[in-house]
């Protein structure tokens, strides 16, 4: 029997378009965790404990579970140094869950490092973090490492963290970057906005390449107990 | 009537069909997936890798390293899932524009070469021209059919199709040439090797496959 269509012209259209560009897909299904907590594990992602430490990763009916130590701790997945996105026009989406006292950074970024040198990522807290003026709403934050160097750049997106599983869009364009949240464009960091405020501005990024990440940040000032994030889907791909 | 969201069965078959194989492959994360893909084993020799590319579009890439002759294979370790009627789209670009040697497709057998039942894109530029050959072997012979299409260091989108009495190799959506002899008669795996054929290294990079059921 003949295909009535290929997955490749799903995603891409006719073959005579030029040929599709890299793309990652997990659906964090199954039993077992996809992810490598050591060098010489097998997985679509790396596992990082990039402050404090502690973190355990399970499947669950919710996906995906990390569950934080029971300490200021941020726990990390990311394609580790397999940078095949390109920072001027790639696309992240994801679906994630985050509770009480946790907040999830996802996006785009090119190194496992806290506070990676360039990076373009969703911000969502929820209450608890009160060292951060992101509890309770979500933010959008970029880097880059290329000079001059500026620091961070972070909007606001006025739409509010909640405890429901969530959407997130990232566009890294040539422009600039947008950020929505369940199909609501809610920031956008670009030339076109730089007169905003004097702490947005946009950053060039590099030409090197990025690779979705999803970490999961337990509180500065926590307490003493663990604290779950979920994630069940991510997708990335060159535009 | 209320409309649902569609499944990807629906989107590649028709109701009636019964879906075989299927595989859609991506290349990318950390770590190439070892449960579905031999990243080389005893295959693989001399200097050869196999390993995800830190770059750009870069997908999997397959290196000889500098040791004369050494070959880097990419399979499912002889599962070989897709009947001898199938196809499968591949994107990839390769280092050099001449000499070293790759076949890519679907191929039964785990050492690669001409010697086994298979449709691949052959590149050769030593004895061949610097065009995406098709290498058809079936019946206990292969043919080499000369193809039209150049560009062995661009990025392309193959695909191969094995049908009855038919295979054809398209580049880019083109039509690039078509054999009807010794066309492959046993189950086949989704394959890509690459040989130096001296002490260059000699790359292969693949940032998408599929393969199905024709």
């Amino acid at each position: 029997m003949a295909l009535q269509s290929t997955a490749y012209e799903l995603m891409h259209g006719s073959f005579k378009n030029r040929p599709m560009k890299s793309r990652m897909v997990e659906y964090f299904v199954g039993p077992l965790p996809n992810i490598a907590e050591s060098d010489s594990d097998l997985g679509a992602f790396k596992a990082h404990a990039t402050n404090g430490s502690g973190g355990a990763y399970a499947m669950t009916d919710s996906g995906l579970r990390v569950r934080s130590g029971t300490g200021s701790n941020i726990n990390k997945l990311d394609a580790h140094y397999n940078r095949m996105f390109n920072p001027h026009g790639c696309v992240y989406e994801s679906v994630a869950q985050l509770t009480y006292d946790l907040s999830i950074n996802q996006g785009m970024g090119d190194d496992p490092v806290n506070d990676m040198p360039q990076h373009c990522y969703c911000m969502a807290g929820y209450s608890g973090w009160q060292s951060d003026d992101m509890a309770n709403h979500i933010e959008f934050q970029t880097q880059s490492a290329t000079a001059p160097a500026r620091g961070y750049t972070k909007v606001a997106t006025g739409i509010r963290s909640s405890l429901n599983p969530f959407h997130t869009k990232i566009e890294m364009l040539g422009f600039g970057q947008t950020l929505s949240i369940n199909g609501v464009l809610g920031a956008e960091i670009s030339q076109f906005n730089q007169s905003v405020s004097s702490y947005n501005y946009p950053h060039v990024m590099r030409t090197n390449g990025v690779y979705p990440m999803i970490e999961f940040k337990h509180s500065y000032t926590p307490p003493t107990t663990a604290r779950d994030g979920y994630v069940s889907y991510i997708e990335a791909y060159n535009v | 009537m209320t409309e649902y969201t569609k499944s990807l069965y629906s989107l590649w078959n028709k109701s009636e069909d019964i879906m075989g194989a299927h595989i859609v492959e991506f290349f990318s994360g950390y770590r190439v997936n070892q449960r579905v893909w031999d990243v080389g084993g005893s295959q693989t020799s001399g200097t050869a890798t196999i390993g995800l590319d830190d770059s750009i579009n870069g997908g999997v890439k397959l290196a000889t390293g500098t040791t004369s002759g050494s070959t880097a294979i990419l399979d499912m370790n002889q599962t070989c899932q897709f009947g001898r009627t199938s196809s499968i789209i591949f994107v990839s670009i390769h280092s050099h524009g001449a000499d070293g040697e790759s076949y890519s497709g679907l191929s039964n057998g785990t050492s690669g070469g001409s010697a086994s039942p298979q449709i691949t894109s052959y590149v050769n530029t030593g004895w061949r021209s610097s065009n995406f050959d098709l290498y058809t072997y079936g019946g206990g012979a292969g043919t080499w059919t000369s193809g039209t299409i150049s560009g062995l260091t661009s990025k392309h989108a193959h695909k191969l199709e094995a049908k009855e009495s038919v295979a054809n190799s398209y580049v880019d959506g083109v039509l690039n040439c078509s054999s009807t002899t010794t066309l492959p008669d046993d189950h086949m795996q989704p394959q890509f090797t690459i040989n130096n054929n001296s002490a260059t290294n000699k790359t292969l990079n693949i940032t998408y496959c599929e393969a199905w059921e024709t």
